[in-house]
């Protein structure tokens, strides 16, 4: 089964800070045989944190624009490849946010992201958010972890058996 | 997926056939859009993450925010 990757995974492994090490690498572990799926809203996300990048004055508006050219190149390859499904937001998933946005009180992307990756099947939700540690549905993997490679590494031959 | 009629010339066209037929390629389809994605990273004179994060190194006025702050900003923003 695939794992999740949230959007903060991917801004991550484009962006030149501490955690891309660890990004990165998970990038480089998806494959045809052990998938990573992300929602398409994952695109929209990326697209606003970099415009805020550029508001705050951090970069420049073309240089945001270049790391988001190099990120949808190379998910676009990943996708092609069979490496990484990108997932639509569907009517039936934003009714089955609704529960964990009044329940849970989530947010509204959080709570698409969250039923994305359960109507999905994933095997785990991978996140640097230490806010998604309440959600209880599927393991939830923070590339912060001391076992984080260990972990992802037994999905990975888990995948493989099946 | 959306069908498009591309110009090539005839020598390529049979290279690409000669690649299907020996399994390197799936099918002509797959070398046209592999070759955009490359293509793209070409023009951008940026090829990896790794030469992105040594290029916004350089670029940045000020360290970018990490991705947990980034994004939790995107989604709790009014």
């Amino acid at each position: 089964m695939p794992i999740y990757l949230d959007t903060n995974v991917f801004y991550n492994a484009y962006c030149p800070i501490e955690d891309r090490i660890a990004a990165n690498w998970l990038l480089n572990q998806i494959s045809s045989e052990f998938t990573g799926l992300t929602s398409e809203w994952t695109i929209a996300e990326m697209f606003r944190a970099f415009k805020k990048q550029v508001n705050l004055k951090s970069i420049e508006d073309n240089d945001a624009q270049i790391a988001l050219n190099l990120f949808l190149s190379e998910i676009g390859e990943y996708s092609q490849k069979k490496k990484l499904l990108l997932i639509p937001v569907k009517m039936s998933f934003i009714m089955a946010a609704r529960p964990l946005i009044f329940n849970q009180n989530l947010y509204a992307a959080d709570a698409i992201h969250a039923v994305t990756a359960i109507q999905m099947n994933v095997d785990a939700f991978i996140t640097f958010d230490s806010d998604f540690n309440k959600f209880k549905k599927i393991p939830v993997i923070n590339p912060k972890q001391a076992n984080f490679q260990e972990l992802i590494i037994d999905l990975k031959v888990k995948n493989q058996k099946e | 997926m959306t069908t498009i009629s591309i110009s090539i010339d005839e020598e390529l066209v049979e290279w690409l056939d000669q690649l299907v037929k020996n399994g390197t390629i799936k099918s002509r389809s797959e070398a046209v859009r592999g070759g955009i994605f490359a293509y793209v990273r070409e023009k951008l004179g940026i090829h990896s993450r790794e030469e992105l994060w040594e290029y916004l190194k350089n670029k940045q006025k000020k360290p970018l925010q990490n991705g947990v702050k980034a994004i939790r900003s995107v989604r709790e923003e009014e």
